[in-house]
């Protein structure tokens, strides 16, 4: 019965506290890696100069929260054999680092016309 | 302890399958049986065994298929179909041979041999439509590469000499012309399958690998029964290829679950 192991016990140490793991985890789902290259090597790039087990810079982490968005609308919209939401995606996410995350992603969104003036 | 639905499914698979396996021991031998009881039984149960075990695999590829979209799913139906041939097939043939009808016209004009050409074929067009939908490139996709090779492969083994055989020539030589079948298109599944494994996700590596093992049965299993045919003049038969076909039943489980559990995030 280990060969077919039940893995519920396994959700909570899944839980995400960094934008690197973020993005590595997400970069994994997608099912032809080559097509996503170019943010692969960036997260490779980042995890290489500035992570080893310390904190990352803010910098960092928004260069990476920029890659997982990037990667997450790949997954949600170009996939070749899977959909994905964007709920799912991010439900491994701890609440810190989600909230990080929806603040940088509204921060980008163009802002509304009246508040442009 | 909670249990999630795939290995609830498992469970269920792997119940089922002991369950025929000891109420095989209860089937009254039928009077066409010509060899002991002991035999009979272990043949018996071996096949729906290995028939089963199969059967669940092929649940379990499909368990996963409602998560993705049209084209893989496609993938996984021919690959699951497949997947239940060999099985099917491989029991078929002991059913026949047990309960005395090796006589009959689906034997004689070669029937027998259909699920294993299908399978074979299906397990293939299953891989090479997955490669396709996540844009593998590879000469193994191609029609017009995989049909020279399967002539030049069934036309050698056909000329190959062998032991004198108790089947008519022709028969001997469909036979083994099926097996090689199999070895080819097994052969170039795992060849894409590896590929895929190249372009995939972390997500995704340990199901196609489970998958690349469980080919790799199959490669193995064929071509010890076209090696053996072509040493022995006939098909193996007893404990060894029981095992090994159990065996790449059990590969084939595993990867079905695998593949299950890719479905979760």
């Amino acid at each position: 019965m280990v060969v077919f192991k039940n893995l519920m016990s396994r959700q909570q140490s899944e839980i995400m506290t960094n934008a690197l793991d973020l993005a590595k985890t997400a970069a994994g789902f997608a099912s032809n890696q080559t097509v996503i290259e170019p943010l692969i090597a960036e997260t490779k790039q980042i995890s290489n100069q500035s992570y080893f087990g310390s904190q990352l810079s803010r910098t960092d982490e928004e260069e990476l929260f920029n890659i997982y968005l990037q990667i997450e609308k790949y997954l949600m919209t170009a996939d070749p054999i899977r959909t994905f939401n964007k709920e799912e995606l991010r439900s491994k996410a701890s609440v810190g680092l989600r909230t990080r995350l929806e603040n940088y992603e509204h921060n980008l969104a163009p802002l509304p016309p009246q508040l442009m003036t | 302890m909670v249990m999630d639905t795939t290995f609830k499914t498992v469970l269920a698979v792997i119940l089922i399958t002991l369950l025929g396996y000891t109420t095989s021991f209860l089937v009254p031998i039928p009077a066409s049986w010509s060899g002991s009881a002991l035999g009979f039984y272990w043949t018996l149960a071996d096949s729906v065994l290995f028939t089963l075990l199969h059967a669940g695999a092929a649940v379990l590829f499909l368990s996963a298929i409602g998560t993705y979209k049209a084209a893989l799913r496609t993938a996984y139906i021919k690959i699951a179909f497949g997947i239940v041939l060999v099985g099917g097939g491989l029991a078929q043939v002991v059913f026949l041979n047990i309960f005395g009808l090796i006589k009959t016209p689906w034997v004689q004009y070669g029937g027998v041999m259909l699920p294993f050409v299908i399978a074979g074929l299906s397990i293939y067009l299953g891989t090479r439509s997955m490669a396709a939908t996540i844009g593998v490139r590879s000469v193994l996709r191609s029609i017009w590469f995989m049909a020279p090779l399967l002539v030049v492969y069934v036309t050698i083994v056909i000329l190959l000499p062998h032991a004198s055989s108790p089947l008519p020539e022709p028969v001997f030589d469909i036979s083994n012309a099926i097996s090689t079948w199999d070895v080819v298109l097994y052969g170039a599944s795992l060849g894409l399958v590896l590929k895929i494994r190249t372009y995939s996700g972390k997500h995704y590596a340990k199901a196609i690998s489970w998958l690349a093992i469980g080919l790799t049965g199959s490669v193995v299993i064929t071509m010890y029964v076209l090696i053996a045919t072509l040493i022995s003049g006939v098909p193996p038969t007893g404990v060894l290829i029981n095992s090994i076909v159990t065996i790449g039943g059990l590969l084939y489980l595993k990867a079905g679950y695998s593949f299950a559990r890719t479905k979760e995030l």
